[in-house]
């Protein structure tokens, strides 16, 4: 709906005289939007979209990411909020939300928004490791170790991942998965405390 | 066992290895767990290899060729196996690890075999639990193993094999939202194979429902309960999430709920009361393995299942509700049908047989327990028997004198082989009315059959016992005269089973068993009851009457009307008319209640010089929905045996019949209840049976014919064809007996085994192994019960285990609810058909038997057989079933 009614007011936009006038104000906007954030200087730099604001995806992305960077975090929320609704299949504005989330707290939100962007991405490296990572905190090791195992195969030498799975099959019992993990652990991270702590708890 | 067929049972012995992890020697539900082990190839390679291995080494090494096929010495090598390949990377080393530990886990399972076998158990997966821990202790310093990392990498390994698309599939399949519930479950039977996943489990439970509804209900109920408990305990509690220790509480209910007890609603509570207790074996266990780095696999599951398998076998008394399986199926169906019917067809069993102590028909004056005037408390196990006329009277003459009385003097004989323990035989015969309280017993013999079990035979004739204490006797011979010493005013014969070798012990029940008896003229006893005489006084509290119309010029003359009480739960009966001039003399009807479980009525008409020597008329009652009636006529010397006539009453308002005849031998003519009750009190040949007061009792007069065609001993072997294909090879069948000493017939040509039994006066089919396509089978089930004597028109009834059924729907619907409730009755009747006038022991006889399957008041006939013996062997089988008609000619082997 979103992208007919965006095709639409293009349109519109299109056949409107001010319109080349609006696209010029919104780059120069955004330049010095760019130009501010660069100096950590947030209320400049979201000052000028606001200025020119009209709701349109970039402008939500960008308006989030900044407030985010002020610390104005439930605004943040509310602006990647909408551009994920904009872009209903994008993992871009999904990925955004879950910073401002993460930061409120609201780890059951960040889950929603890590399986849908697996809906959309299966392999998703990112989403799959941290989903794991969720599971693994509320001690679900059954999920975590489902999650972790995508990654691990993807990645097979990554060090986070491998510890992250060892330690849910530690959990689930799987001694022998788990101790060949802590094996490949310390292959990558030669005397980690962790990795050697879990063969000792083997 | 010839080398073209020992290929294939090396194949079957693996196979078996599979079944064994759940107590099945179930072929398809083997190839399922074989089928999911290879979803890891290495584990899948190393399971089955540890298998072969075994089987192998057990053959070579000569061990219990029994147990190897039935992949009882295989199973711990196959589960080491795969145990090994799920904790070392595959490689040599790990085939070295997976050969050693398929060996030692072969000669454990043979030791422990032998020595928890010797004690009543099982040894379950005990030598895998210690091949496992000694090779995880010994192989960590002596090899230093990379460790197994398939089931990590799992995507890849699928990628490999099939590329996106096959890892597409596998990851759907594991993001399948599984209910939890179901989820961990399944992941607890697959457990049992080292899978963690739901699929493989989902397999493994759709393998275990084939193969048996009882272990598989057992399974579900005990994950319940396992979940409940957690579920009550907490989240803290553990356990059952870890995927691997689940399956410990489904295989311990299923064996002892299923398996190793026969199932019923005590071994379900038995089987569910095992559940906590694994539940804290667990815990515990793995908490004590854990310090020293083993880990606990199926320990909890076998240390459950011992210890409640060893307490029942150390019970006093063994109740009637947990009964440890005697012989092991490998199914708990088949156990338990095998169980219901063997406890009452093979109750005497290893018993020693008692025969009447007489010769000749004896009337039992007082039985047991039944108010008599003498046989009261602690000494009511007793039978008095004299000699009465057709009037009733036990004497001649005026009776004042005891030598009036038939009984007196009359041979008493030995009811079984043993030793004289006790002989008192110098007290006087009282005269007739007197009685000696003095000495009740009057003179006594009593015999020693067997530690504990003695009988004793009083009130004999003074001086009369010609054998001493101390000395051997053998079944009838004579050890005294029947007189009328002790506690006895006219003479007759005590006779009790007693467990102490005294004079006057207190008495034991135990059966005869065989003998004849002729009920009291009027009709008692239960089979009696429910069936009345049209005519007697037990009619005369009719209330309403149905009046059958007689149609005009119909030649009728005249109906006899029957009448039915109200209330009475009597079905409709159909009355017979008798035309006129048909020299008809007499017709009796016999009504049945229909919720008597016998929802037919019988109707018997004798002509008068008509020829015909029998008819039986069937009728069965309208609201059971066919409204016809069966006459089955016999007539006397022809070739035409039986007759059928289709009356069709009621809303007709005519009597119309047609009558349609048979052929002699079409395996039709067997089908109606043959011999079904009759008129006159019929002599029966009773097994086991104690006789009743009132009963005239003699012993049978054994039918030489059929004694010598069903006496099969070991190496008799009989050539087998089918009439319609003459030249084809005949099929042998020959008598064996296995480890047990338990004769069996075995058929070369499909493998099929039929186990039969009994004893002088009775042939019995025990149990069936084998294809039920195979033509012994037609045999198991037309002669599953043949009475060795002579008694044409008896009808033996006997019941099927359940496993004759061939229905599946029905089946599977009756195992589920089989440990608790069987609706469903196959049942097997058999009757001699007469054939000739004269009635000499070594004459033809036609044998005639029907197999029906009962349930919920329907009954379907599945079999009708006739079976031809002669001239001492088994002739002609002709058996009709679903349509099919098969006949049979027999030929002795080598005869």
């Amino acid at each position: 709906m979103d992208l007919v009614k965006l095709t639409f007011s293009a349109a519109a936009l299109a056949c409107v005289a001010p319109a080349a006038a609006r696209a010029q104000d919104q780059a120069a906007a955004f330049a010095s939007s760019y130009a501010a954030e660069a100096k950590a200087d947030y209320a400049d730099a979201i000052a000028p979209l606001k200025a020119i604001y009209t709701g349109t995806y970039e402008q939500n992305l960008r308006l989030g990411w900044l407030y985010f960077l002020a610390k104005n975090y439930t605004a943040a929320a509310a602006h990647y909020q909408k551009a994920v609704e904009q872009r209903p299949y994008a993992i871009e504005p999904k990925f955004g939300l879950i910073k401002p989330l993460n930061a409120l707290g609201q780890v059951e939100k960040m889950l929603g928004l890590y399986t849908d962007v697996l809906k959309v991405d299966p392999q998703n490296t990112q989403a799959n490791y941290w989903a794991g990572v969720i599971y693994l905190n509320r001690k679900a090791y059954g999920p975590a170790a489902r999650y972790f195992e995508r990654v691990v195969n993807l990645y097979p030498f990554d060090y986070d991942s491998n510890i992250s799975l060892a330690w849910a099959y530690l959990n689930l019992g799987k001694k022998a998965e788990a101790r060949a993990l802590y094996t490949k652990a310390l292959l990558i991270r030669p005397g980690d405390a962790a990795a050697t702590a879990g063969l000792k708890r083997l | 066992m010839t080398n073209t067929s020992s290929i294939p049972s090396f194949f079957r012995a693996v196979l078996h290895s599979y079944a064994m992890l759940f107590f099945s020697q179930h072929r398809g539900f083997a190839a399922v767990l074989l089928l999911v082990t290879f979803s890891h190839p290495a584990a899948g390679v190393a399971g089955l290899a540890g298998a072969a291995l075994a089987v192998a080494g057990a053959r070579l090494a000569g061990f219990n060729r029994e147990w190897t096929d039935a992949g009882a010495y295989s199973f711990n090598s196959l589960l080491t196996g795969l145990a090994l390949a799920s904790c070392y990377a595959p490689g040599w080393a790990l085939a070295g690890l997976v050969a050693v530990g398929a060996a030692l886990a072969l000669l454990l399972s043979v030791a422990l075999g032998g020595w928890l076998g010797g004690r009543g158990l099982p040894f379950l997966s005990l030598p895998f639990l210690l091949t496992t821990w000694l090779l995880l202790l010994g192989s960590g310093p002596l090899l230093h193993l990379a460790a197994a990392e398939g089931s990590v990498y799992w995507l890849n390994d699928v990628y490999a094999v099939g590329g996106p698309r096959l890892v597409g599939l596998a990851q759907w399949v594991a993001d399948w939202p599984w209910p939890p519930l179901l989820a961990t479950y399944l992941r607890a039977l697959g457990a049992v194979l080292f899978q963690d996943n739901a699929l493989a489990g989902l397999l493994v439970a759709g393998g275990l429902l084939w193969h048996s509804r009882i272990a598989f209900s057992l399974s579900g109920l005990a994950f319940l309960v396992a979940y409940g408990l957690s579920a009550l305990a907490g989240p803290a509690a553990g356990g059952l999430n870890e995927y691997n220790l689940g399956a410990n509480y489904l295989v311990a209910a299923m064996a002892v709920g299923g398996v190793f007890v026969i199932p019923s609603a005590a071994s379900y509570g038995w089987a569910l009361g095992s559940v906590p207790v694994t539940v804290l074996l667990l815990a515990g266990l793995t908490a004590l393995l854990d310090k020293l780095g083993l880990p606990a696999l199926s320990l909890p599951y076998c240390v459950t299942a011992l210890l409640f398998l060893y307490v029942l076998l150390l019970r006093e008394r063994p109740g009637a509700g947990l009964v440890l399986t005697p012989v092991q199926r490998y199914s708990p169906e088949r156990n338990l049908y095998a169980h219901a019917t063997d406890r009452v067809r093979l109750a005497h069993q290893g018993a020693v047989a008692l025969t009447l102590p007489f010769l000749g028909a004896w009337r039992c004056t007082q039985g047991y327990q039944d108010g008599g005037p003498t046989h009261l408390g602690d000494w009511g196990q007793a039978l008095d028997f004299a000699i009465v006329d057709a009037d009733g009277r036990s004497y001649q003459g005026a009776g004042r004198s005891v030598s009036d009385f038939y009984a007196y003097n009359k041979p008493v004989l030995a009811p079984a082989d043993g030793v004289v323990a006790e002989v008192v035989q110098h007290i006087e015969d009282n005269a007739v009315g007197d009685v000696n309280l003095a000495r009740n017993w009057g003179n006594t013999v009593v015999l020693r059959h067997a530690p504990g079990l003695y009988t004793q035979l009083s009130h004999l004739r003074a001086h009369s016992v010609p054998v001493k204490v101390g000395e051997h006797v053998r079944r009838g011979d004579i050890v005294g005269t029947c007189g009328n010493s002790g506690r006895s005013p006219e003479p007759h014969l005590h006779f009790q089973v007693q467990a102490t070798p005294y004079v006057g012990s207190r008495t034991v029940a135990y059966p005869l068993a065989y003998f004849v008896a002729e009920p009291p003229s009027r009709p008692a006893g239960p089979e009696r009851a429910a069936g009345r005489w049209a005519g007697s006084p037990e009619f005369s509290g009719r209330t309403a009457t149905h009046v059958e119309t007689i149609p005009e010029n119909s030649g009728v003359a005249k109906t006899y009307v029957e009448a039915i009480p109200e209330n009475s739960g009597m079905a409709k009966m159909y009355v017979e008319a008798i035309p006129e001039n048909s020299g008809m003399a007499k017709m009796y009807v016999e009504a049945i209640p229909e919720n008597s479980g016998m929802a037919k009525t019988y109707v018997e008409g004798i002509p008068e010089n008509s020829g015909v020597a029998k008819m039986y008329v069937e009728a069965i009652p309208e609201n059971f929905g066919v409204a016809k009636m069966y006459v089955v006529a016999i007539p006397e010397n022809s070739d035409m045996p039986s007759a059928y006539i289709f009356a069709i009453p009621e809303n007709s308002g005519v009597i119309k019949t047609h009558v349609a005849a048979t052929p002699e031998f079409s395996g039709m003519a067997s089908g109606r209840d043959v011999g079904a009750p009759d008129s006159r009190p019929r002599p029966e040949l009773r097994h086991f049976a104690v006789p009743v007061v009132g009963e005239t009792v003699r012993p049978p007069a054994f039918n030489r014919t059929l004694a010598q065609a069903f006496r099969f001993p070991p190496g008799y072997a009989l050539d087998v064809r089918a009439v319609n294909a003459p030249d084809a090879p005949a099929q042998r069948w020959e008598v064996f007996t296995d480890a047990y000493n338990l004769p069996y017939l075995r058929c070369h040509a499909t493998g099929a085994v039929a186990y039969f039994g009994g004893d002088e006066s009775v042939f019995y089919f025990t149990a069936f192994y084998g294809s039920e396509a195979s033509w012994l089978y037609l045999l198991y089930r037309a002669a599953y019960r043949v009475p060795l004597a002579s008694l044409p028109g008896q009808l033996t009834t006997d019941e099927f285990p359940l496993t004759v059924v061939g229905n599946a729907a029905l089946t599977w619907a009756q195992d589920f609810l089989a440990p608790f409730y069987r609706f469903v009755k196959p049942t097997f009747s058999l009757a001699e058909a007469p054939t000739e006038a004269s009635d000499w022991a070594g004459r033809t006889v036609r044998l005639r038997s029907r197999v029906a399957v009962a349930w919920f008041g329907r009954e379907r006939e599945t079999q009708t057989a006739a079976l031809l013996v002669q001239e001492g062997r088994i002739s002609e089988l002709r058996v009709q079933r679903a349509g099919t008609a098969v006949h049979l000619t027999f030929s002795v082997a080598g005869a």
